[in-house]
């Protein structure tokens, strides 16, 4: 945030001083930096609490939402369980238990089958590489394979959340977080890959209002990964998806009907407020910033 | 040597108890009364903590369009507090309001010999449109008989804040209220769904 009023405050200093030498062009001047002005507030981005706890949702729960979009399975664009062998330190293996967890999520909600087996398995070898594998379910590649067998998707999408929840649990436990906070990143990128290449822009569409929702996401994220700055490997990846975030917030909200509560029977609904706005060149930007960072992290050069 | 190793003994002391209850309460939440069989999914944004009476917790969250979720808290080592908790759900949003603006402009006068005769300081008002910051509580359980859940949702993908508030576990008679040296572990579970799911299934 303090970059970006940075940037503004000295575009701004520019344009006054630009106004001083010519008086002739003082109105258009400052019709100039009252645009600007006006950009910095719209990219100002809100203050994140450190007293709040973060959370951020799961790869799993996200792609039970955008299978809802009518989306089709596209297993071509996962990362290939192969490229396991390039990660060789902690940072790049445990943002790519992230990345593969979300493929398997990703396989899960859509009752891929085939591709579920040889992600838990790359997964269970990762978990034995960042020495987590003790906190995973020793019968789980098993359970997995019976599930397969019976055909119990169901299942098998149970499985992939207790999997998660277990890796998470255990870092948790053992203050890893840092290994938690890049896990959790990992994952949400390769989502946001997933979700940017099922589908071309077009105006008004589920996907594409999904997609802008990661605004929200993002707060969430940077607020969680900011109790775990103070390691070099987190700080080092949170300063990566800075461009990203600036994105996120450039995106406009516009106003919907007013906030309201209401019941029908025992659940209530929430309703109004604003939407996301997402455009074409936008969409674009992500889909290159988001490409350009997931394949540093795929290709273990982060 | 021997004053060092009795305070960092004392720090320890004082400390210990805190980290260990801190790290026993990680996870609790998987012993909170799920939903599972009415196909409610835990949600990975659940969590567990450590808390003394009176203390008051903040959590954001994110729940997204066309899912339908279930709150509720629990305290698995301290029953006495289960029903008695106390949570609001609040949204920030922007809200377009007109902020008045008043501005002095500076008027030379003149007498009618056309003598400049001093300056007089006019007011101008002008309204301009603002967006502003507010919460918006969304639910309050104290507002729907103490419910100890909440199961809703939404017609936008949206972040909401979880505001809870950890009560005094007194009983009647002998009192068995939350000490400060005693912690309690709460768990927040949020659990989901997809709300589109209609019929038999539900």
């Amino acid at each position: 945030m303090k970059k970006n009023i940075l940037k503004w405050n000295l575009i701004a200093l520019i344009g006054v001083l630009i106004g001083f030498s010519s008086c002739g062009e003082e109105i258009s001047v400052e019709k100039e930096i009252e645009k600007e002005i006006e950009k910095e507030i719209v990219l100002d981005m809100p203050e994140l609490d450190p007293d709040m706890a973060y959370s951020v949702p799961t790869p799993n729960e996200l792609f039970a939402v955008i299978k809802e979009t009518g989306v089709s399975y596209d297993g071509t664009i996962l990362n290939l369980p192969v490229n396991s062998e390039k990660y060789s330190t902690k940072k790049i293996q445990a943002l790519n238990f992230g990345v593969y967890f979300a493929d398997l999520a990703f396989a899960s909600s859509f009752e891929e089958n085939a591709s579920i087996l040889s992600y838990f398995a790359i997964i269970k070898v990762l978990s034995d590489e960042l020495g987590i594998s003790n906190a995973l379910d020793a019968a789980i590649y098993e359970k997995v394979e019976i599930n397969l067998e019976n055909d119990d998707s169901d299942s098998l999408l149970f499985l992939s959340n207790d999997t998660y929840f277990q890796a998470y649990s255990y870092l948790e436990d053992n203050e890893r977080g840092s290994t938690l906070a890049l896990i959790v990143l990992g994952g949400w990128i390769e989502s946001l890959y997933i979700m940017t290449n099922l589908g071309e822009y077009e105006e008004g569409s589920n996907l594409v209002a999904r997609i802008g929702e990661q605004k929200l996401t993002i707060g969430n994220l940077m607020g969680f990964m900011m109790k775990y700055q103070d390691d070099s490997n987190v700080a080092e990846v949170m300063e990566e998806l800075a461009d990203i975030e600036e994105l996120f917030w450039s995106f406009e909200e516009e106003e919907g009907d007013d906030v309201s509560t209401s019941q029908e029977d025992d659940v209530y609904v929430l309703s109004g407020g604003a939407t996301i706005m997402v455009s074409a060149e936008q969409y674009e930007k992500l889909k290159e910033l988001v490409s350009k960072l997931r394949n540093e992290i795929i290709e273990g050069e982060l | 040597m021997k004053r060092l190793f009795t305070n960092l003994f004392l720090v320890a002391l004082v400390t210990a108890p805190g980290a260990l209850f801190s790290q026993n309460c990680r996870d609790i939440v998987k012993y909170c009364s799920h939903a599972k069989r009415d196909g409610f999914l835990r949600n990975g944004q659940s969590l567990s903590g450590a808390f003394v009476e009176g203390d008051t917790a903040e959590v954001a969250i994110i729940v997204y369009k066309d899912m339908e979720y279930r709150m509720s808290l629990c305290s698995p080592n301290k029953g006495q507090l289960d029903g008695k908790f106390e949570f609001q759900v609040v949204e920030n949003i922007t809200k377009p309001t007109w902020k008045e603006v008043t501005t002095f402009e500076i008027e030379e006068k003149y007498d009618e010999y056309g003598d400049f005769v001093g300056e007089q300081k006019i007011e101008k008002k002008s309204r301009r449109r603002v967006y502003q910051k507010i919460d918006v509580v969304r639910y309050d359980n104290k507002k729907d008989e103490d419910a100890q859940e909440f199961i809703f949702v939404s017609d936008k993908t949206r972040k909401l804040t979880i505001k809870v508030y950890i009560p005094s576990a007194e009983g009647d008679g002998e009192s068995q209220g939350l000490g400060a040296e005693t912690y309690a572990c709460v768990g927040l579970l949020i659990e989901h769904q997809p709300s589109f799911k209609t019929g038999f299934n539900r």
